[in-house]
């Protein structure tokens, strides 16, 4: 971080640290969210025993979506309500932001051991709508693209490999259940 | 390097400038790269010096022009100009250059030219984004104004900035400056002026038809598709005060444009 000095005014970070960090935090988010993906399918082909880490990685995604948020609300918007409940509604990739973020939360606040014991068998399917968040985060950011593809691109692409081979996964035993 | 060190200044305001280092450091050049520090970082071994610029179409004085044989005549004027990006970010701008009407009127525009248009220099040795394997935008950078927008006083063809010359990364040597539309209107690293009776294409309209038109005038009423453009940052912003105000029609030039543009429907000419 860099602190700069002109007409007595600091400036932090950049000139407009707002989209920077807006920028920045969602796509950490973002990656995180897939790194928390990882750990099932990586964790049965390379026999490791990562899963345990699994809970943090995933909280930390959670983490950075909600600074995304406060750092669109604050720094991008001017720290106005009334903006903000606008473009909750009317920007289409900000509403698929939001529910994403919804589901997240609700992971999140499911994810201690106290939750695992309760909700049982169902814990499981609740933590599998991950992948629906992971994909409605992968349009929230593909929508916002101007010019240039990249990460967003390799993002979503990512996403959609990770879910193929969980997919894959069910049909497998599916099939073998059926035999 | 100064450009010269006595120049009239014929249009200010009262608001506070943008600090060079911020509005050298921080802009969109695409060609450069599109990140918002790419303009600084990849252009310092681009070549302004020589410069010609091609004229043409429905005029009386076509020809290539060598840029000292355009800037002879012409008569410097600083003017600080409030800059609005389509992406919701502005600056204010102390800008050195000359009305636009003065040079196109030594090319004596026939009644047949309706329209102007530029054309930024096509040069993939100097701009790594024209050789990059998936070019951000089509190039060459295509620009175009109706002739009464071109002719408008305010319009401005820039060759300085902050009382010195063009830096690379902001469209040296020669850009124009057209302070009540959106930035991108605003052509960088000009090659080509070509007079024309018909609309001309423009790269960004080409690009994203829907979201960004021919006229780009700033309007607070009319959204971008994806975002709103009520308001605007006004860089540098910080965290204590991220600088947010309202965004004014016409980019607070309504006075002097707005007769430009009476009886059309700003929202389908966007």
């Amino acid at each position: 971080m860099v602190w700069r000095t002109i007409n007595g005014e600091r400036t932090l970070l950049s000139t407009d640290p707002g989209q920077m960090l807006a920028d920045q935090t969602g796509y950490w988010a973002f990656n995180l969210l897939i790194i928390s993906l990882l750990f099932t399918p990586l964790s049965k082909w390379f026999r490791l025993r990562w899963v345990g880490y699994r809970r943090a990685v995933g909280l930390w995604a959670f983490a950075y979506a909600v600074i995304h948020v406060l750092v669109f609300y604050w720094l991008i918007l001017g720290a106005n309500l009334s903006s903000f409940g606008r473009e909750l509604v009317q920007r289409p990739y900000i509403v698929l932001g939001a529910s994403a973020l919804f589901l997240l939360l609700l992971l999140a606040v499911t994810s201690n051991q106290f939750s695992m014991r309760r909700l049982k068998k169902r814990w499981k399917d609740l933590h599998q709508w991950v992948y629906l968040a992971a994909m409605l985060v992968a349009i929230h950011a593909l929508w916002q693209i101007k010019g240039d593809w990249g990460w967003p691109m390799v993002q979503a692409i990512t996403v959609m490999l990770l879910l193929g081979v969980r997919l894959w996964w069910v049909l497998q035993r599916r099939l073998s259940a059926a035999k | 390097q100064k450009v010269k060190q006595d120049w009239p200044q014929t249009v200010s305001t009262d608001e506070r400038l943008t600090p060079e280092y911020d509005a050298t450091h921080y802009n969109n050049y695409y060609e450069f790269g599109v990140g918002k520090d790419d303009p600084v970082r990849n252009s310092q071994d681009f070549r302004p010096d020589p410069w010609s610029v091609t004229v043409s179409g429905a005029c009386n004085n076509p020809g290539t022009y060598a840029l000292e044989d355009l800037l002879q005549t012409q008569n410097l004027e600083e003017r600080i100009y409030r800059l609005r990006c389509v992406e919701a970010w502005s600056m204010v701008i102390p800008w050195l250059g000359f009305s636009l009407a003065d040079m196109l009127q030594r090319f004596e525009p026939t009644s047949d030219a309706k329209y102007v248009a530029f054309e930024t220099l096509m040069d993939p040795d100097q701009y790594p984004n024209q050789r990059s394997f998936r070019p951000a935008i089509p190039y060459p950078y295509l620009e175009g104004l109706r002739m009464d927008e071109a002719m408008h006083p305010l319009t401005l063809m820039a060759v300085g900035m902050y009382g010195e010359v063009l830096p690379n990364q902001n469209g040296a040597p020669l850009r124009l400056v057209v302070p009540w539309k959106y930035g991108f209107k605003s052509i960088k690293a000009i090659v080509r002026i070509h007079f024309t009776a018909d609309e001309p294409p423009t790269t960004w309209n080409i690009a994203a038809p829907r979201e960004y038109g021919f006229y780009a005038n700033v309007n607070p009423n009319v959204n971008h598709p994806r975002w709103s453009q009520a308001t605007e940052r006004r860089l540098p912003s910080s965290f204590l005060s991220p600088n947010v105000i309202d965004t004014q029609m016409f980019n607070g030039y309504a006075e002097e444009v707005a007769q430009l543009y009476t009886g059309m429907d700003l929202r389908r000419y966007y």
